[in-house]
């Protein structure tokens, strides 16, 4: 007779299974009908289609920001694009077609298998069902709403509709247009007044390929008084064959309120990840962006935070690493429209090969406001006589008792810090592997514990091959 | 046979009738005042240019022999290239509008070896006026430089300094200006091997400034150390561009912007620091600071770096503030009035442009006209 287990705990709150389902996809390229059948689809009200028809239009009205952004813009051919692809219609790849550098960071973070496989394009859905409906039972008592995009418009309007793009309208930029014109999947949330989430709500209990498609769409309202911290993203590489990821996030923090954003992003490197993230922040409101930029060829993302309200604060903690062949262009926008607002950019890259790394920022005090302060540190590495560099500040500032304080410094890895670890025995790598990690550790810490944990290995793994 | 000025002069007026306007579309003059350069307020000078009145700088040697000053003819003939140098591809239209009168440029040579100290004056006009120097300072030589730059309607003037081997050039500037009379500088220093340049320049005046300074470091052991300061009245705009373009390794720039702004007066600095894969061992810093003397003021600043080389040590710093309240207090209760106390520390803001500038003289009259 076996033994029974004294303790037996119910594991099916976890369990993960794949669903079969029918397939839906729009084709390549984008004109009214794509934009019409993606409305179809998901079954949407008139007002919606009417949004996503007026900003295609702009999308083609707009030209290409390269007058001041790189010029590897051109080469997107938005013609050659899917736009709407869901629910098993995915092409299923075999994992021969898989890089060997994704597996190996799969096998370095220690993903588990099905996560890979989903990761790795292999499989076309990895649907946490159960797991996010225990999730979604407590948050419902809460009254907490945490749903898709499309569920959020339709079942939510008088929620949503007030803010959906209204804090990044369609006009704001080429990109914010294109979204809007074929945005899907994303997260829609709303916290109650007074309502503090304690636990993070994470895009991960939703995934799947629309999910983590290329235009997902966030839409995040804290009411008065209330908290929550969100994370998306991970740190295993997400191997995609579509070539442009354009998403955006709006985040509204009424009086009060609390948001944290997190996002570790790891696209593939033939990836444009071009995304528009901003927020409002109402009296005495925070927001938090926590951002991660080590994937994709080309990143362009520039966390902003409105300070409209009185004693509103904004911050943006920003890791960048770009190693060869990507171009990781962020920073981060501060625009304060109230008195006694605060605003805190601290912001670390890395380039390690031939990468790049520009930091392009705003920070915005008019005349009309006072008692106003920001502090900007941008500081970055080169670890290779080949890597680059830029740094982009705009300040403006104005009126009674504001100030601005800015620095930012470029430099490579301490001689003196590597010596001293060669001589206790550490080998080159080994050694600017712990450097750059002691670089960035003071923000690292900043990310909740299982993302800092694995952007260390990452970081390891990424320099690895920069040095020799 | 039409001469070589005449010929430069033909072509300028060509590209500067096809060159636009500056707008705020093209990034170079992202944050100016475009009304005072824009052709609303100047077009009707520029029809035919019959108003433009070219006066070259006066320029005086006071100390130093083997010192030749020549004139645009004199200079095309005897020094070829480089005068072909200062009047090749105008970049926009202001420096076009210099070339337009290629006779009111002069070209100083200082002889290698030589000790020297030379004094350059452009007047204040009341008309369109243009004006433009070569300074050559040979291999070894030690030059000081005094400069006033005056401007009684619009002026565009251009500068270009060629440093030698081991050269030295201490320069002081002062820029003043009427009310109403925007004025145009564009200045290159090509910095040769070892060569070093200690800089003061200082921008008054109740009119639109446009200033380009750049910073060629072209050889390896090159000092560069600029420091200016800017003091705004009324609703002027100073428009300050500068360019630390680092080419060659072990070299070193530190330029140093500081701007006190009254009334409704605004700053727009951009400032970039560019090092070259090949300029390893580069040291470069880059700092401006506003002082805000009226909640009206406004401090546009963008400090940019594009670092390509690893091996170097670069850094900006940026900071905007009103005048320290601590300070203010500190003086007013030891029973100094407010406007003196503000006027104090105004001066320790502007003083430490002037500081490493030997000619005291000048340095005293500047900073009293800049803190008055």
């Amino acid at each position: 007779m076996s033994e029974e287990l004294a303790f037996n705990p119910d594991r099916s709150a976890f369990d993960f299974k794949y669903a079969e389902d029918y397939a839906y996809d729009a084709g390549v390229g984008l004109n009214e009908n794509v934009v019409k059948y993606i409305s179809g689809v998901k079954g949407e009200d008139p007002w919606v289609l009417d949004f996503r028809l007026k900003a295609l239009k702009i999308f083609f009205e707009k030209p290409n920001p390269t007058h001041w952004a790189t010029k590897l813009l051109d080469s997107i051919d938005f013609s050659k694009i899917r736009y709407y692809l869901a629910k098993g219609a995915q092409r299923r790849k075999s994992w021969d077609e898989v890089p060997e550098d994704v597996k190996k960071t799969f096998e370095r973070l220690g993903v588990p298998e099905r996560e890979r496989a989903f990761l790795a394009g292999i499989d076309a859905q990895f649907d946490s069902e159960s797991a996010y409906s225990n999730m979604e039972k407590r948050l419902s008592s809460m009254g907490v709403v945490f749903v898709d995009s499309s569920v959020g418009l339709k079942k939510y309007p008088e929620i949503f509709k007030k803010y959906f793009g209204k804090v990044i309208p369609p006009s704001d930029n080429k990109y914010a247009a294109l979204n809007s014109a074929v945005f899907s999947g994303g997260s829609f949330i709303y916290v109650p007044k007074g309502i503090k989430v304690e636990q993070p709500l994470q895009a991960y209990f939703r995934i799947n390929a629309e999910n983590f498609g290329q235009f997902e769409r966030t839409l995040i309202i804290a009411d008065e008084g209330s908290e929550l911290m969100y994370m998306e993203g991970c740190t295993a590489p997400k191997f995609e064959t579509g070539t442009l990821h354009s998403a955006v996030v709006e985040l509204v923090a009424l009086k009060g309120a609390k948001i944290q954003y997190v996002t570790v992003q790891n696209w593939s490197n033939n990836v444009f990840n071009l995304v528009t993230k901003r927020a409002v922040a109402e009296e005495d409101a925070q927001v938090r962006w926590i951002d991660c930029n080590i994937g994709s060829g080309l990143t362009m993302k520039y966390p902003a935070v409105m300070l409209k309200g009185k004693r509103a604060k904004g911050e943006v903690i920003s890791i960048a690493l770009a190693n060869n062949g990507q171009h990781q262009d962020t920073g981060a926008k501060m625009i304060h429209l109230a008195d006694d607002t605060t605003s805190n950019i601290v912001s670390k890259s890395v380039s390690v090969g031939s990468g790049r790394a520009s930091y392009r920022g705003l920070v915005s005090i008019s005349k009309n406001v006072k008692n106003c302060r920001n502090n900007t540190v941008c500081d970055a590495l080169l670890i290779n006589s080949n890597s680059r560099n830029d740094t982009y500040p705009a300040i403006t500032c104005s009126g009674e008792n504001n100030s601005v304080q800015h620095e930012a410094s470029v430099s490579k890895l301490s001689e003196e810090q590597i010596f001293y670890m060669r001589s206790r025995g550490l080998s080159e790598a080994e050694a600017t592997s712990l450097a750059v990690n002691g670089f960035v550790n003071d923000l690292v810490r900043e990310f909740p514990m299982e993302y800092s944990v694995e952007l260390k290995r990452l970081i390891e793994l990424q320099m690895e091959g920069a040095v020799g | 046979m039409e001469s070589f000025l005449e010929k430069v002069a033909a072509g300028a007026r060509e590209n500067f009738l096809k060159l636009p306007y500056p707008n705020r579309k093209d990034k170079n003059w992202r944050f100016a005042d475009i009304s005072s350069w824009g052709a609303k307020s100047l077009e009707k000078y520029f029809s035919d240019f019959s108003e433009l009145c070219g006066s070259a700088p006066e320029a005086l040697v006071e100390e130093g022999s083997g010192v030749e000053i020549l004139g645009a003819s004199e200079a095309a003939a005897k020094y070829p290239e480089e005068t072909g140098k200062f009047f090749s591809d105008p970049d926009g239209k202001f420096e076009a509008l210099q070339m337009c009168v290629p006779e009111s440029s002069v070209l100083i040579d200082v002889p290698a070896g030589s000790d020297a100290k030379i004094s350059i004056k452009a007047s204040k006009m009341d008309s369109l006026s243009a004006c433009g120097a070569i300074v050559r300072i040979g291999e070894g030589a030690r030059v000081k430089i005094s400069r006033e730059l005056g401007s009684g309607f619009f002026s565009s003037r251009r500068f270009l300094f060629e440093l030698g081997r081991d050269s030295t050039l201490e320069m002081g500037t002062f820029s003043d200006s009427s009310k109403s009379a925007p004025h145009f500088l564009r200045e290159k220093f090509y910095c040769g091997e070892g060569s070093s340049i200690f800089d003061s320049f200082a921008e008054n005046g109740s009119s639109c400034s446009r200033s380009e300074r750049i910073f060629e470091i072209l050889g390896e052991r090159v000092k560069v150390d600029s420091r200016s300061f800017l003091s705004g009245r009324s609703n002027i705009t100073h428009d300050l561009r500068t360019f630390q373009m680092h080419r060659a390794g072990n070299s070193k720039s530190d330029l140093a912007v500081k701007a006190a702004l009254f009334d409704e007066s605004s700053l727009a600095f951009s400032g970039l620091v560019r090092v070259e894969e090949e300029a390893r061992k580069t040291d470069a810093y880059q700092s401006c600071n506003s002082m805000l003397m009226s909640s009206e003021a406004r401090s546009q600043s963008e400090p940019s770096l594009e670092i390509l080389s690893n091996d170097v040590a670069c850094s900006h710093g940026c900071a905007v503030s009103r005048p320290d309240e601590n300070q203010i207090f500190y003086m007013r209760s030891r029973g100094i009035s407010l406007e003196v106390s503000r006027s104090l520390i105004l001066r320790g803001f502007a003083e430490s442009v002037f500081e490493k500038f030997s000619d005291r003289k000048f340095a005293e009259k500047w900073i009293e006209a800049l803190t008055r």
